[in-house]
């Protein structure tokens, strides 16, 4: 929230300094991108020319994306001048149509494109077409395999596993044994989850022992028998960290079967409507929920600001997650969250 | 030659010294490792508890590895059985979802499984594609068609928030009846013995085994040979789709992606249970076997506490291991009935 305050505050500077000085956007702050496509400042009083901004996502009626498309638009209304077009292919898997409404994006004049890569290497091309014709690219939850965009807004899974470990181990009392059943072995997203779970642990808690980590493929029943067998063979296990929603659901199916609900502690990932029945019922204890209304939202208002002439901080936006926990569940604030 | 290779298949449960002795390898290797990490466990492992754990495991694999010792019989193989699995799970859960009652909705899932496998022996049959290839295909698309029902987000039956929906239907994937004994176990061996006895007591059990031995022999001898892989395919689709039905009860939620990649977990099974990946021979108490040799593996090393990733070398060296004796085995028979080898290859 402050990050997000900070940005919007020196956006609301930067504007009035263009609106006070003329063109002349040059702040120590200035990018490569340089390629502002007409001389629309970004301009929060909203009497100037309305900025087309296209949201590429992966799919568009998932709610998913309709989370992230509710907040785009939210936080156009917000600024005024801004005009949101949501767009994207009928399913995840065709890349080839998400590289054509790109390309087609860049013909249409938007002035910003917000995206969500399908493939990370087939929007390389598109991505960069779009650089080239001045047009600034946000990347939001999926990147690309080349930095060539403005900036990249997405989870920091590093920093959403240390959560979790922070979660668990207040949840056990800062001692005992626990278990993870991540999702995959050697998956990107997976394997910084399970790094920052471990290397939270071993900094912070001494007196918590990690006995094992099993690899379920996003498989809940593999996840359920894991979850048992490392119960059977760990008599005082505290607590198992499901790093992802099906490993998650899979390891409270296995609590639930063995009676251990109130002496095993279980942490989640993501918010699917399995998680939150789990939640309802305590058999999950608290889940680490994914932000993407920041990631549509800050999309939004990056664009405005690399078109005001201000590039932004860093490339790479971590948009956090929030435990949502059977304690805080029913704050109307988490609910929000829970059910974005 | 021939036909006294049809007669040897006539009796389905042990047809000759070689597949009792598989067999018996195969039970014996289940003893063996049930003492092994017994010991090692300290008895941990064979307590009652986690011996019913296994059961609980192994039944989705087993029930899927049913259908596929019927396929492999054949000769054939499908590998579409992992995505038939998803496909009929979450069918069976969209229709609870949509409002209809849970024996309907078990039926809609089942016979979705056997309309794939129909879909899968046509296109084996009439269509001449190889098994292998039909069935590879056939995997894509009913994982599609599973993705599509879900949307590729799990169908979840707790969302309903119907407690007693939800109740009901987990119990079948995980309740327990008789003080502690998995519900899913017992819909398990009772498929196994009404499967079983299909197999070894009945004229479509030796026709199977016919077809699978020779199956131009099996033609000429009047069996109808499409008729009868046709319905090997659609028991696999049947199988599949009910195992599919009890994983998505266990958890009151089908996946999309549910059942990835078991129906190598099957093949695995029917094989170190002595199903012949050449077809011709195979029961389904070496599938039972050889299942809870798989389960048994996974809970002992789990137990044991050994390395996720060291698990995995191990396994898959077993499964190699009991491949590996089969065709040796499959080899020696074949060379003490050469002029059987020389007709079949020269077809």
């Amino acid at each position: 929230m402050k990050k997000f305050f900070s940005i919007f505050l020196t956006c609301l500077l930067v504007a009035a300094m263009l609106v006070g000085c003329g063109a002349t956007g040059n702040t120590g702050n200035n990018s490569s991108n340089n390629g502002t496509p007409s001389s629309t400042p970004a301009n929060n009083s909203g009497n100037d020319k309305v900025i087309k901004i296209a949201l590429v996502t992966k799919m568009v009626d998932s709610p998913y994306w309709q989370t992230v498309k509710k907040a785009a638009e939210a936080k156009a209304k917000e600024l005024g001048n801004v005009e949101i077009t949501h767009l994207g292919p009928p399913t995840e898997a065709d890349i080839d149509k998400q590289v054509q409404i790109v390309e087609t994006c860049i013909n249409d004049d938007y002035d910003g494109i917000i995206l969500a890569a399908c493939d990370k290497d087939a929007l390389v091309e598109p991505v960069r077409k779009a650089k080239e014709a001045g047009i600034p690219v946000i990347m939001i939850d999926s990147g690309i395999s080349e930095p060539i965009y403005d900036a990249f807004l997405a989870t920091n899974n590093v920093q959403a596993g240390a959560e979790c470990a922070k979660l668990m181990a207040e949840l056990i009392g800062g001692k005992g044994q626990v278990a993870i059943i991540n999702f995959a072995a050697g998956t990107q997203t997976a394997v910084d989850r399970e790094t920052g779970f471990t290397q939270e642990i071993k900094n912070n808690y001494p007196d918590i022992e990690i006995v094992g980590v099993q690899y379920c493929n996003s498989d809940p029943t593999v996840a359920a028998n894991q979850a048992t067998d490392f119960i059977s063979a760990y008599p005082g296990l505290k607590g198992i960290w499901g790093a992802n929603d099906q490993s998650a659901i899979g390891v409270a199916q296995a609590v639930t079967e063995q009676g251990k609900t109130e002496s095993v502690m279980v942490v989640g990932f993501d918010n699917s409507d399995d998680i939150k029945a789990g939640l309802k019922s305590g058999t999950i204890k608290g889940t680490a929920v994914q932000m993407p209304t920041t990631m549509g939202a800050q999309g939004v208002q990056l664009v405005v600001d690399i078109l005001g002439g201000k590039a932004p901080a860093s490339k790479d936006v971590d948009t956090g997650v929030t435990m949502v926990t059977t304690e805080n569940m029913n704050d109307e604030k988490m609910q929000a969250i829970l059910n974005q | 030659m021939m036909s006294s290779k049809v007669e040897t298949a006539k009796n389905g449960l042990f047809k000759n010294r070689s597949e009792f002795l598989q067999k018996f390898l195969a039970f014996g290797v289940l003893i063996f490792l049930c003492i092994f990490f017994g010991v090692l466990t300290g008895g941990n492992f064979l307590q009652i508890d986690n011996l019913l754990t296994i059961a609980l495991q192994v039944t989705p694999y087993a029930i899927l590895g049913f259908g596929l010792t019927f396929v492999l019989i054949t000769g054939g193989t499908d590998l579409s059985a992992g995505s038939v699995l998803g496909f009929g799970g979450i069918v069976c859960a969209k229709a609870i979802t949509l409002g209809f009652s849970i024996p309907v909705a078990i039926l809609i899932g089942i016979l979705t499984g056997v309309l794939a496998g129909l879909i899968n022996g046509l296109f084996i049959t009439k269509l001449n594609v190889t098994p292998f290839i039909a069935t590879l295909g056939t995997q894509y698309a009913f994982r599609g068609l599973t993705q599509l029902v879900g949307q590729g987000k799990p169908v979840s039956i707790r969302a309903l928030g119907d407690e007693q929906i939800t109740k009901v239907f987990q119990f079948m994937g995980g309740g327990t009846v008789f003080g502690k004994i998995p519900f899913p176990t017992i819909i398990m061996l009772i498929t196994a013995t009404i499967l079983g006895i299909v197999l070894s007591k009945t004229g479509y059990g030796r026709r199977l085994f016919a077809v699978g031995s020779n199956e131009e022999a099996a033609r000429l001898s009047g069996i109808n040979v499409v008729k009868t892989k046709l319905t090997a395919y659609i028991i696999c689709g049947a199988t599949s789709a009910m195992a599919g039905i009890l994983l998505a009860a266990r958890l009151a939620s089908a996946q999309s992606n549910a059942g990835s990649g078991y129906e190598l977990e099957g093949i695995a099974a029917a094989v170190i249970g002595g199903t012949s990946v050449i077809g011709g021979e195979g029961g389904i108490l070496g599938t039972v076997i050889g299942a809870f040799v798989m389960g048994v593996l996974r809970n002992g090393l789990n137990l044991l506490k050994v390395d996720a990733f060291v698990q995995m070398v191990i396994i898959g060296t077993i499964i190699v291991l009991g491949v590996w004796y089969d065709t040796s085995r499959r080899k020696k028979q074949a060379e003490s009935i050469k002029p059987v080898k020389n007709c079949e290859s020269s077809k």
